[in-house]
């Protein structure tokens, strides 16, 4: 197997973990050093040549080639059964839906969330229960650190550069959840998106990082998503000011257990949330969201903060005890993303 | 003392360099392509520099042309269009 990679000679394992962050390889925690026979190793986890390029980033034309993908895993501290998943993730995220570029360089400081679904959750441990979103569980950790050390490494997406976004956050460390398809009720979302239960898949999606909803109060599929729905419109989100994108709602293990005994689906679940995921048109057009005068009326015209109800995937995954979900709005609206789903099977 | 050999791990393939079209030697004349990117309030600032173009220059005409998304390149049939139509091109962002 032929690596075309530059090879940098040091002294020692100490040495190597200083010599990547002066090289500036590091997104700031220390890396394990990409030494050559672990990157054979970790290209060794796919069946795809080291050369092959697995997509290439928009706006910027740049390639991603496997052994680039391996390197940067390597680093972060990836196994090499989490190839395929991780290449299918690079993949998705070249589709000119999902818009690479954009999240990457934007202000906005969105990130790709990656949901895991089919039997790779197994295969890899990939937390989608308790905790879900970090810390504690090496693929979920280290799967998203690569993707974001291929972002700054191969397509130069350097806070301050190229990436010019304003707050940061910490889902640009690692941002990769499964869906806990063991004890949900529902369809799972790779399901739903027009995959088979069997196929092992990624959903790739450019989002802000995820707010919590507590409603310890609520009990009927009513109360529970009314609160959810609250917290989907409200004004500081993404999706309210750059018009209609995708969202998506993570239920948690209690308030999905409520939810599915009251005999809800998830295309019920949908269906209320787009009815009540709503501001007046006339607080939209005060704050900007909606262009033009405020009219007669438009204090009673209800805008809802999704295209249609489509637009919201739900996700069925977090810990059994505790009644919280959560919402995670996108980074913007699908003119210029979209969520891609892609089998994991190389 | 046995060395560790590290791969690279950023892109070191080529990168495509773009370059500056020539200066007009005059504006009197010209037509400008004006270059929407979509953002709210980038028409606002094109319209304030059309109209200083207008007024100060003497400029020929404009061509406006809006992104169907901004955080995506040009479309083709855009570029197609400024490159057939017009002699410069000014974009604007907005927000």
């Amino acid at each position: 197997m032929k690596l075309t990679s530059t090879v940098h000679k040091v002294e020692d394992s100490l040495d190597a973990i200083d010599f990547c962050y002066a090289q500036g390889w590091s997104d700031g925690l220390p890396v394990v050093p990409p030494s050559e026979p672990r990157v054979l190793a970790m290209v060794a986890g796919t069946r795809r040549d080291p050369s092959e390029v697995v997509g290439v980033i928009n706006s910027i034309s740049r390639p991603i080639t496997v052994e680039k993908i391996a390197v940067n895993a390597v680093m972060a501290g990836c196994l090499p059964i989490y190839m395929p998943v991780l290449v299918a993730v690079i993949e998705a995220m070249c589709d000119p839906a999902f818009n690479f570029h954009g999240p990457a360089a934007s202000t906005k400081s969105g990130a790709p969330l990656v949901v895991v679904n089919g039997p790779v959750i197994k295969d890899l441990d990939v937390n989608g229960k308790v905790g879900l979103f970090g810390p504690g569980w090496r693929a979920n950790a280290t799967i998203g650190r690569a993707v974001r050390l291929v972002m700054r490494n191969v397509g130069g997406y350097i806070p301050g550069e190229m990436d010019r976004g304003t707050m940061g956050a910490p889902s640009r460390y690692s941002y990769v959840i499964a869906e806990n398809e063991e004890e949900s009720p529902w369809i799972p979302l790779h399901v739903e998106r027009g995959f088979q239960p069997s196929d092992s898949c990624v959903t790739v999606y450019a989002a802000e990082a995820p707010q919590q909803v507590n409603d310890h109060h609520g009990r009927k599929p009513e109360e529970i998503l009314g609160t959810v729905a609250d917290s989907m419109a409200r004004l500081g989100n993404f999706n309210v000011l750059t018009g209609p994108g995708e969202h998506m709602v993570v239920l948690g293990g209690e308030h999905m257990r409520d939810i599915a005994d009251a005999g809800w689906n998830k295309a019920r679940i949908r269906g209320f949330l787009f009815e009540h995921c709503r501001r007046p048109a006339d607080l939209l057009k005060r704050r900007g969201s909606l262009p033009g005068p405020v009219e007669s009326g438009d204090d009673r015209k209800m805008i809802p903060m999704v295209e249609r109800a489509s637009d919201i995937m739900i996700v069925a995954a977090g810990g059994a005890g505790g009644r919280f979900s959560c919402i995670i709005p996108c980074w913007a609206g699908t003119s210029a993303s979209r969520a891609v789903t892609r089998r994991s099977n190389s | 003392m046995a060395h560790l050999r590290l791969l690279n791990p950023k892109y070191e393939g080529e990168v495509p360099a773009g370059r500056l079209a020539a200066r007009l030697a005059s504006l009197d004349g010209a037509r400008i392509g004006l270059l929407d990117n979509d953002k709210p309030k980038a028409n606002r600032l094109l319209e304030h520099v059309a109209g200083l173009l207008e007024a100060r220059h003497g400029v020929g005409g404009f061509v406006r042309v809006r992104k169907g998304s901004a955080t995506k390149p040009a479309e083709e049939e855009h570029i197609r269009r400024l490159l057939g139509e017009a002699d410069a091109v000014v974009t604007a962002i907005g927000d």
